[in-house]
């Protein structure tokens, strides 16, 4: 229903979306600049969660013992369970006055925003696989043990593929996770309505822009904003069905 | 103007009147929740446009807003001109020093604080970088030695920031120039306990919690230019 509402708000603007340039004072609605940002730092953020999830959930299931695991575990719903406005705080305070100091660059950044969601989404990825991982009987370990398989050969050649589906489910839920993030990516990655042409140049996201300017927008703008909505859920739509395809 | 209207309506509620809800959103948010009828009272921190006016808004001017121009402690500039201000945040200045870029920090588009610098300066560069509070600028320009940004002098005075001269004025002075009125408009005249709380504000016991909050009471426009 909501999508429903999102759509007949704003299709009378949706042919206007598609064009390179967003400024709404002098009645552009070009959103490809924001599309470009929000895949930067999505993609970003991936880079970076997905390996470092992946591998904090194969540590926990292959190597850490029972004690270290079960420590672990609050730790990671911990950081899930803190709001996104206190991670776009410390990114605005720590984080991007530290990119400027060291790589340059006004510090607001892809850069800084892919590394807050990379944080974000990391404990979603962890959890996920690490339940994959968990659920795969153990005759697949013991199997491969048997044949002679190094334990990296067991993951690599039989855990990984064997657990693939559930993994697939992790990056997406950490894909869609941070594509629907807010908050913490306005305050970090500088808003400015341009396609980023490098990591260290400011970006702005289709969610960014809508919560910017929608407490604000009138009319044909308003519309503009609603028809961005539409275009974010068709995005979120279609990844999903491509992951869906991917984990069979 | 939300912390000022969270002020105001604490201080009202505590010596006898009724309960007041508060909402933000910037000004342009204000203006239509008075006008679809959602609020009694909508803050703007701006003058109304033309459009606005003509549909039966009434505007009731509370304060003046002090807009500070602030930089970086660390930053050697301590002044500019008014020309000079109009050329930065234009974006035709582009360095501080040759090596040293100016980082332009400014609010999103709706907000009043940034309508008051189009119209009392120029209009700010797209490059600019954005934050969507005043707080968020004055953490932004905090942080760093090449940025320069507005925020309202309450904010300012928060520290973290040196506010400019403008034109040899200090922000601290009546006869400083970047000032933007702060009204509580109602649909046609108000009433009942809209009233009640406009008489409040404008007695000298909310005059003075105006001017506690680093804000220019409204009684004492004669005195300004």
């Amino acid at each position: 229903m909501i999508a429903l509402f999102v759509l007949l708000e704003g299709w009378t603007a949706l042919p206007l979306i598609f064009g390179p340039v967003w400024n709404p004072e002098e009645g552009l609605y070009g959103v490809l600049p924001m599309v470009g940002g929000s895949a930067a730092v999505t993609l970003g953020a991936l880079l970076l969660a997905v390996p470092t999830g992946v591998g904090t959930a194969l540590f926990l299931t292959e190597a850490a013992s029972p004690g270290v695991a079960a420590a672990a575990r609050p730790f990671l719903q911990a950081l899930a369970g803190i709001p996104s406005v206190v991670y776009g705080f410390v990114g605005l305070t720590v984080l991007v006055p530290a990119i400027r100091q060291s790589l340059g660059g006004p510090g607001f950044s892809v850069l800084a925003g892919a590394l807050v969601l990379a944080v974000m989404i990391l404990p979603t990825i962890a959890a996920v696989a690490e339940d994959a991982l968990r659920a795969l009987p153990p005759a697949y370990r013991e199997g491969a043990m048997a044949l002679g398989a190094t334990p990296w050969q067991a993951v690599r050649r039989v855990l990984l593929p064997a657990a693939r589906s559930g993994l697939v489910t992790a990056v997406v839920l950490g894909l869609g996770r941070a594509l629907g993030e807010t908050m913490a990516v306005l305050m970090v990655t500088g808003n400015v309505a341009s396609t980023p042409t490098s990591p260290l140049a400011p970006a702005r996201t289709l969610t960014g822009s809508i919560a910017m300017e929608m407490g604000y927008a009138v009319g044909r703008h308003r519309e503009a904003l609603f028809a961005t909505g539409t275009l974010l859920l068709a995005i979120v739509m279609g990844v999903n069905i491509l992951a869906r395809r991917a984990g069979r | 103007m939300q912390p000022l209207a969270e002020v105001l309506a604490e201080a009202y509620s505590r010596q006898g009147g009724g309960r007041v809800t508060i909402q933000g959103g910037g000004s342009t948010a204000g203006v239509q929740a008075v006008l679809s009828g959602v609020a009694q009272i909508g803050a703007v921190s701006r003058s109304l446009t033309d459009e606005e006016s003509g549909q039966g808004l009434v505007e009731h001017i509370i304060a003046y807003d002090v807009l500070a121009i602030v930089v970086h402690p660390a930053n050697p500039v301590g002044a500019i001109s008014r020309p000079e201000l109009r050329r930065l945040f234009a974006g035709d200045m582009s360095e501080w020093l040759p090596g040293r870029p100016i980082h332009l920090v400014s609010r999103e588009a709706g907000s009043g604080s940034r309508e008051a610098i189009r119209s009392l300066v120029g209009p700010i560069s797209p490059r600019a970088i954005i934050q969507n509070s005043s707080g968020g600028i004055r953490a932004a320009v905090a942080g760093d030695p090449l940025a320069v940004g507005y925020v309202s002098l309450g904010v300012a005075r928060l520290g973290g920031v040196k506010a400019l001269l403008v034109d040899g004025v200090s922000p601290e002075d009546p006869q400083y120039l970047l000032s933007r009125p702060l009204s509580f408009v109602t649909s046609g005249p108000p009433s009942g306990e809209a009233a009640e709380l406009l008489r409040f504000i404008r007695s000298a016991a909310g005059q003075k919690l105006i001017e506690s909050e680093g804000l220019v009471a409204a009684r004492v426009e004669s005195s300004r230019r």
